[in-house]
């Protein structure tokens, strides 16, 4: 198995970073290079960076931005914000991103997931699953768009079948608040498919070895490493300390 | 010393060329065979994600299969392959259908567990015996590949890396000529400091 990834999730509006709660309440942190390069300098193990705003404003993500983060960035990284065609991706591997996340768009389009695969290879694309609650552990997005309820194990099944390569897991209601992660539905939806989840939504420094026991390949954190005293470093030392077969010797 | 990107036309060469600016190195992307002819001294990396079949074809249409050979055992040179780029420098791959340089006699093969796919994320990555390496080694180092080196030759092994029950070689070595199956340009300051240790102890 390769190390267990640390992850800071890193959202944006356009070119400004910004942090929320539940999806929502956005504010400010900074420009999108300025806390891409911070993030960058951690040594982390990898970024994930979303425009929130993309999809709903019927835009992409921007490569011109994307390609200016790749020139500052020497590890790998994950894009997404308004991925709509196989076209919309091309501009952004051109742009240097190594990975590209689906966040809405596999829900209307499934097809989109085998055509990104096939042409990108598996392994660049990433899909989202955005559970609503740990009461509730359905996608809120499908709810939204067809009015059903589709369990997070049926979605993440259906992401494999159509040859995405990892899932990112959200939990709605605990976006952005630091109370800790639905582990069991982290659990749920690692028993149901194959492929690596990066579980995000609500870490706090407890979170990251209780979700890798459940099953996460990968903890995504955005308020912990955005607004607290906590560093990846201390994360990963910790988790290297208990066991964990984390990345160490990072200089 | 010099440093040169082959464009095989498959994939984005910007984040190897960022990574050699990091070390000093300017690189001169080179897209055909003549350009290539016409050095003298100088590091030149093959790099590459995408099918091994497209990029040997991409070897011959482009010209640069000839001059790369003739750059094996020249001490003005340092060729380095990434990923693909070290398996373009075996005989065969079992992904595709083609003509790899033979500078490394061997195939490119699946994991031998079928159930596994795609290494992709942080693994490390260790030396083998009899070769000079980096002081800095083991390190964890990226990886995105699905298909690895098998070289004939026990002496062109130089880096082995291991994915659940399967250790594969991640690193082979030929006189002037290096590939490595991991990706430095990803691998933050591991990756920086191997670039800088070949460039250095190319001649070593």
């Amino acid at each position: 198995m390769p190390r267990l990834r640390i992850i800071p999730t890193i959202l944006l509006r356009g070119s400004t970073a910004v942090k929320g709660q539940g999806f929502d309440n956005w504010r400010v942190v900074g420009t999108a290079q300025a806390v891409a390069t911070l993030h960058g300098s951690r040594k982390v193990d990898e970024l994930v960076i979303l425009d929130v705003g993309a999809s709903s404003d019927g835009r992409l993500i921007s490569p011109r931005l994307i390609n200016s983060l790749a020139s500052r960035l020497s590890i790998p990284f994950a894009v997404g914000g308004g991925i709509g065609s196989v076209a919309d991706a091309a501009k952004l591997f051109e742009a240097g991103a190594d990975k590209i996340i689906i966040g809405n768009a596999w829900r209307s389009n499934s097809e989109l997931i085998s055509q990104l695969s096939n042409t990108f290879g598996s392994q660049s694309v990433c899909c989202t699953i955005d559970s609503i609650s740990p009461d509730q552990r359905v996608d809120s997005t499908w709810k939204k768009m067809f009015g059903e309820n589709l369990k997070i194990q049926k979605a993440g099944q259906r992401l494999q079948d159509f040859g995405a390569g990892e899932i990112l897991f959200n939990t709605v209601s605990l976006d952005g608040k630091m109370l800790g992660m639905d582990y069991e539905g982290i659990h749920a939806l690692a028993e149901a498919v194959d492929i690596p989840i990066i579980a995000s939504s609500g870490a706090n420094k407890e979170s990251f070895a209780l979700a890798y026991d459940a099953g996460a390949s990968a903890v995504g954190a955005g308020a912990l490493f955005q607004f607290t005293e906590v560093a990846p470093s201390t994360i990963r030392n910790e988790l290297a300390a208990a066991g964990y077969d984390v990345r160490q010797k990072i200089v | 010393m010099d440093s040169y990107i082959l464009d095989l036309g498959l994939n984005n060469l910007a984040s190897v060329s960022n990574a050699l600016s990091r070390i000093g190195r300017q690189p001169i992307q080179i897209s055909s065979g003549a350009q290539l002819e016409d050095l003298s001294q100088g590091i030149v990396v093959l790099p590459g994600t995408g099918n091994f079949g497209a990029a040997c074809q991409s070897l011959d249409s482009r010209g640069f299969r000839q001059p790369l050979l003739q750059m094996v055992g020249n001490s003005n040179f340092t060729l380095l392959g990434i990923c693909l780029g070290m398996q373009l420098l075996l005989d065969e791959s079992h992904e595709a259908e083609g003509r790899g340089l033979g500078i490394i006699g061997g195939d490119v093969a699946t994991w031998s567990n079928s159930s596994l796919k795609t290494h992709i994320g942080w693994s490390q990555v260790t030396p083998v015996g009899g070769h000079k390496v980096s002081p800095d080694l083991p390190e964890d180092f990226y990886f995105v590949h699905s298909f690895h080196c098998r070289p004939k030759e026990e002496q062109s092994i130089w880096l082995r890396s291991q994915f659940h029950q399967e250790n594969f070689v991640s690193g082979v070595r030929f006189e002037n000529v290096f590939g490595v199956q991991f990706h430095p340009e990803k691998s933050s300051g591991a990756g920086q400091r191997l670039l800088e240790w070949i460039v250095r102890n190319r001649n070593a």
